[in-house]
């Protein structure tokens, strides 16, 4: 039995993440079967050391991936010494663009847990007609390059537009402002919000409302006592994740929200002025704000997940969607 | 009171009943799985739409098919209707301990001094800071029904409480639901596919099959006085012997069974006899006490031990195989003998298969069914 479960666990994982480790581990399990009809014990022993050898090269090909993956962080981390970072943070307003680019986030995330989350529940719910042309909605902004993205912004947005002139009457501009850099970074990190959103709210099984609902609580109540609270760690992940996206969007940004310089501008500026090493502090910056969000949500997912996962009891399908399956659905 | 007229459209049936459930009394809805059993609890609590029909609770519509008031949702919401839902799944929320599962309904939740009592009464206690991962599937469905019984709804709807618990906690949880629904005066549906948890927690039982409801009766007439073939095959009816097989003495060479003084007593209009295993009696010398409404011959085609009995396998002459338990004292037959049997009290049906007779009084009349 476990000799079974063990491939088809590790294959699964590797699916889900996409990763090139599924690979070798399929076609180490292969001779195994190949080998059938040799004899019981020496059928085991083989496919024991196949096993084995199916460990270790997931193993070495997960290290290969990660390595290919922090490589650049480690790059980073090695071409900075303490003293660079210090004297290059130390400039007269060098923190500005810290603070400019964290407060647009803030703004673009609160207006997507207000606007998107009833969206994202209602996708999830099939409240809404049409449900392919909402979800292709969403996914629009994600498939569109963000470069493109900034243009059409200006073309919709602008100051000659009738957009544009709607935000003048209210003396908002669309164009090299915060409120430009709020909207581009709304516009890059929206689908990652709602998506992950929609699919947090889908893993809440529907009975479970239902029961609620019949021990006498309103919908209302039954969201806030019930869905709210199991959806929680998926959409703490979505939220995180679209908060790395928030503050690190350039494309749309730099069309349509020049100035102010948030992070990812800065490091731009720097970088055409100064070149490659005056910059890397402020990479170093943009990626200590970015991360711990998504990291503390990713383990508070996990762990969330662990808890919740049921034995006998048929409570297992009510785990909250995560961070694992979230890339899949926006990928798809 | 609770009267459910209602038809549902299932993708593969539908189910069409019409059922009352007096207060204070529990019906077991009985029969096959597939039957329309869940379906039709589902629909009376709301979570299945009613494609026609109503189901009342008093003088209160909890739900509705008719097209003039279905744009109001069919009825009234969910948390308004008082009903008290024990599923087949548990769902138990997942991310409370079994305290606050059960008290959820309750003004002091997993505290609520009531939790404390119906943790003790369905033996919880010690599992009450436990969330439903770590549970059984018994205790996951112990804690849910606690959950429904905490909320003190105003009409209970069990679906197979007794699944998943041991003999013991089976005695337990019929008791406690007994006890609920007399001191409340709740109406109570109870789901099962086994008759003997229908016999054991019902005052009545309702026969479903195919989404349609067969018959409506106590726990004892419904096995005694079968409305058609089809009900007395889903009560425990074992064989259907044709009338030209029956006779009315055992047939010499047997056991040297003297012959029955009555002839064949078969009924004007009957065609067809229900066999149940327990109203077969083989030993001609005590069936003479029992009122054996005829006799068949059956062939032995196995003898096994049967609990702290022995049980034989008999052959009847249609080909159909009865188990048969042979009482203390009988002199176990090998198997290839050729026995006559004796079936006591058996109901007759027609050649459509309806039962013929009114048996309400014969059944009450005669010793053992009453």
């Amino acid at each position: 039995m476990t000799e079974r479960s063990g491939p088809q666990a590790h294959g699964a994982t590797a699916d889900v993440r996409g990763g090139p480790g599924s690979d070798p581990l399929a076609a180490a399990t292969l001779p195994g079967r190949l080998g059938a009809g040799t004899g019981d014990n020496l059928h085991i022993g083989y496919r024991r050391v196949s096993l084995r050898f199916a460990g270790v090269t997931g193993v070495v090909g997960a290290a290969a991936v990660l390595l290919v993956l922090l490589g650049p962080l480690g790059a980073l981390l090695a071409h900075l010494t303490p003293g660079t970072v210090r004297a290059a943070l130390a400039g007269p307003g060098a923190l500005q663009p810290l603070v400019t680019s964290v407060e647009a986030s803030a703004v673009s995330l609160g207006v997507l847990v207000v606007v998107g989350t009833p969206l994202a529940w209602a996708m999830a719910r099939g409240r809404l007609p049409a449900p392919r042309a909402w979800e292709t909605g969403v996914l629009v902004p994600l498939l569109m390059p963000p470069l493109v993205i900034g243009l059409l912004l200006v073309f919709l947005a602008g100051p000659a537009t009738p957009v544009g002139q709607g935000l003048a009457h209210v003396h908002l501009s669309a164009s090299n402002t915060f409120f430009a850099l709020v909207v581009a970074e709304t516009y890059e990190s929206a689908p990652y919000y709602v998506l992950g959103a929609e699919a947090a709210f889908a893993g809440v099984d529907r009975e479970l409302e239902e029961h609620a609902a019949l021990l006498g609580d309103s919908p209302a109540r039954a969201f806030r006592r019930i869905t709210l609270p199991l959806a929680a760690p998926g959409l703490a992940s979505a939220l995180s994740m679209a908060w790395a996206r928030a503050i690190g969007a350039f494309g749309a940004v730099i069309i349509i929200a020049y100035h102010p310089y948030g992070l990812p501008m800065q490091i731009w500026v720097t970088l055409q002025q100064s070149g490659l090493a005056a910059a890397l502090p402020f990479a170093l910056v943009l990626l200590v704000v970015a991360l711990p969000l998504p990291l503390v949500a990713y383990v508070w997912t996990a762990r969330a997940r662990s808890d919740t996962v049921a034995g006998p009891s048929g409570v297992a399908d009510v785990a909250p969607a995560g961070w694992a399956t979230r890339p899949v659905r926006a990928r798809r | 009171m609770l009267t459910a007229d209602v038809t549902v459209e299932r993708r593969d049936l539908t189910v069409q009943v019409d059922l009352t459930v007096p207060a204070g009394t529990v019906v077991a809805l009985y029969g096959p799985s597939g039957a329309g059993k869940s379906t039709l609890l589902a629909a009376i609590a709301g979570l299945v739409p009613l494609h026609a029909g109503s189901v009342w609770l008093g003088d209160r519509l909890l739900a509705t098919g008719s097209a003039a008031r279905r744009h109001a949702g069919g009825g009234l919401p969910l948390r308004d209707r008082g009903v008290g839902l024990l599923a087949q799944r548990p769902g138990l929320f997942p991310h409370l301990d079994a305290a606050a599962n059960i008290g959820y309904a309750l003004p002091g939740g997993g505290r609520d001094p009531r939790v404390g009592r119906l943790a003790e009464a369905l033996d919880l206690t010690d599992l009450l800071a436990a969330r439903p991962g770590r549970l059984s599937g018994g205790q996951c469905q112990r804690v849910a029904l606690a959950r429904v019984l905490a909320a003190e709804p105003r009409v209970l709807l069990l679906d197979e409480p007794f699944t998943g618990l041991d003999p013991e906690l089976r005695a337990r949880v019929s008791m406690l639901l007994a006890e609920e629904v007399a001191r409340r005066q709740v109406p109570t549906l109870l789901v099962t596919h086994d008759l003997a948890d229908a016999q054991r927690g019902a005052d009545r039982i309702a026969v479903l099959d195919k989404g349609r409801c067969l018959q409506v009766d106590d726990p004892v007439r419904v096995v005694a006085a079968p409305a058609t073939v089809r009900v007395a095959a889903l009560v425990g009816y074992r064989a259907l012997v044709p009338a030209r097989l029956v006779q009315g003495a055992p047939v010499a060479g047997g056991r040297g069974a003297p012959p029955s003084s009555s002839g064949p007593l078969v009924p004007p209009g009957a065609s067809i006899l229900g066999v149940h295993p327990d109203r077969l009696v083989m030993d001609a010398g005590r069936a003479s006490q029992a009122p054996v409404t005829a006799w068949l011959q059956a062939t032995v085609t196995a003898v096994r031990a049967a609990g702290a009995g022995m049980q034989a396998e008999m052959e009847l002459q249609d080909g159909s195989i009865v188990p048969l338990a042979i009482a203390p004292g009988v002199p176990v037959p090998a198997p290839g003998e050729r026995l006559p049997v004796g079936v006591a009290d058996a109901p007759w049906f027609d050649a459509a298969g309806d039962l013929v007779g009114e048996r309400s009084e014969a059944g009450a009349r005669l010793q053992g069914w009453g």
